[in-house]
C-alpha cells in the first residue's frame, strides 16, 4: 500500500465522518434555546397581561353599574328608609357571582358640601387597588351645618373689616 | 468525488415533518388570535350600544311620570314611559329580533325611531321594581357551552319620575 493511497483513504474517512455527524453542537443548542426562551418570556406574559386587563375592565364596568343601580335605589327612598337600607347593604347576586369577595359599603355624609350618600365597592384584585367610589347628593347642607357656615361667613367679614384701611 | 451535495431522503422527511408541525401550531395560534380579536370587537360594539341605550333609558325614565311593562306571551316585551305633557309624548321601548326599538311620537304626528342593534345571542328583558318605582333593563349574552348561564352585559335600574320628584322637593323648600 503506497503512502499516497493511505493519505487519500484517511481523507475520505475524515470527510465521511464529518458528513455522518449526528446531533447538534453546543453553540447551536444554546442559541436555539435562548431564542425560544426569549420569545416565550415576551409572548406569554403579554398574553396573560392582556387577558387580565380584559377581565379587570369587565369587572370594573360591572362594579360601576352595581354602584350606579344601588345609588339610584337609595336616592329614591325616604330619609328614614334610606338609613335602614344603607345599614343592610348587600351586592346583587350577579355581582357577587362575578366579582370575587365583593363588598359594598355606604354612609351618609353631611358637611358644607351638602348632604350625600357615598357608596364604595371593593373586590379581590391582584396588587393594591383603591375601592371604587360613587357619590350622590341628596340635599343641601342641613340646618346645623348652614348655621355653622353662616358663623364662619360673619367671622370672615369681621376680619376683613378689621384689616381694611 | 469528495464533496457531498444535496440532502438524504431521511433529512428531507424530518425537515418536512418539523416544518408541518410548526405550521400547524402557528396556524392554530393565528386562528385563535383572529377569533379573539373578532370576539373582542363584537363585545366592544355591544358595550358601546349598551352604554348608549342605558343613557337614553335613564334619561327617559327620570323624566317620566309613569311606567308600563308588558312581557306577555306572543307579544314582544316592551316598556312604555308616560311623559308629562310638557315633555312630549310617551316613549316606548320594544324588543324585536336582535334589536331594541325606541319610539316617540312627535307633535306633528311623525314618529321618532331609534334602533339599538345587538348581534345574535343577545337577549333583552324588562322588569318593574317598587320602593322606589324603578324600571329595569337587562341585556344578556349567551355563553358557549351547554348548561352555561347567560351573562349580564348590561343591568340598568332607573328611578321613574326622579326629575318630577326633585322638582317637587325644590318647590316645597323654596
Amino acid at each position: 500500500m503506497s503512502a499516497e493511497f493511505r493519505t487519500n483513504r484517511q481523507q475520505v474517512i475524515q470527510n465521511r465522518s464529518r458528513l455522518l455527524r449526528r446531533g447538534f453542537m453546543t453553540t447551536e443548542v444554546v442559541v436555539a434555546a435562548s431564542l425560544l426562551i426569549t420569545i416565550t418570556s415576551v409572548v406569554v406574559p403579554l398574553a396573560m397581561q392582556s387577558k387580565q386587563l380584559w377581565q379587570d375592565s369587565g369587572r370594573y364596568r360591572l362594579a360601576l353599574g352595581e354602584l350606579s343601580n344601588q345609588l339610584e335605589r337609595l336616592t329614591g327612598l325616604e330619609e328614614a328608609d334610606r338609613e335602614t337600607a344603607l345599614a343592610g347593604l348587600s351586592v346583587s347576586p350577579e355581582v357577587s357571582r362575578r366579582l370575587p369577595n365583593a363588598e359594598l359599603r355606604g354612609k351618609t355624609i353631611e358637611d358644607r358640601d351638602g348632604k350625600r350618600i357615598v357608596l364604595q365597592i371593593d373586590w379581590d384584585r391582584p396588587g393594591p387597588a383603591e375601592p371604587l367610589t360613587l357619590t350622590a347628593w341628596t340635599g343641601p347642607p342641613g340646618a346645623s351645618v348652614t348655621d355653622k357656615l353662616d358663623e364662619e361667613r360673619v367671622d370672615f367679614g369681621t376680619r376683613d373689616e378689621e384689616e381694611g384701611p | 468525488m469528495s464533496k457531498f451535495r444535496g440532502f438524504t431522503l431521511i433529512e428531507l422527511l424530518a425537515t418536512m415533518a418539523v416544518a408541518s408541525v410548526l405550521l400547524t401550531l402557528s396556524a392554530g395560534i393565528i386562528h385563535r388570535t383572529m377569533r379573539f380579536q373578532s370576539a373582542a370587537r363584537e363585545e366592544l360594539d355591544a358595550q358601546r350600544t349598551a352604554a348608549q341605550l342605558a343613557q337614553q333609558f335613564r334619561a327617559d325614565g327620570h323624566q317620566a311620570k309613569g311606567l308600563r311593562v308588558t312581557d306577555q306571551d306572543g307579544r314582544p316585551p316592551s316598556v312604555v314611559f308616560s311623559l308629562p305633557s310638557e315633555r312630549g309624548h310617551d316613549v316606548t321601548y320594544t324588543v324585536t329580533d336582535q334589536t331594541m326599538l325606541r319610539e316617540q311620537r312627535l307633535d306633528d304626528a311623525r314618529v321618532r325611531r331609534e334602533q339599538y342593534g345587538f348581534r345574535a345571542g343577545y337577549h333583552v328583558t324588562f322588569a318593574k321594581l317598587q320602593q322606589p318605582q324603578r324600571a329595569v333593563l337587562i341585556v344578556f349574552r349567551d355563553l358557549p357551552g351547554k348548561g352555561t348561564r347567560p351573562r349580564e352585559v348590561l343591568h340598568v335600574e332607573v328611578e321613574v319620575g326622579r326629575l318630577l320628584r326633585l322638582a317637587a322637593v325644590q318647590e316645597s323648600s323654596s
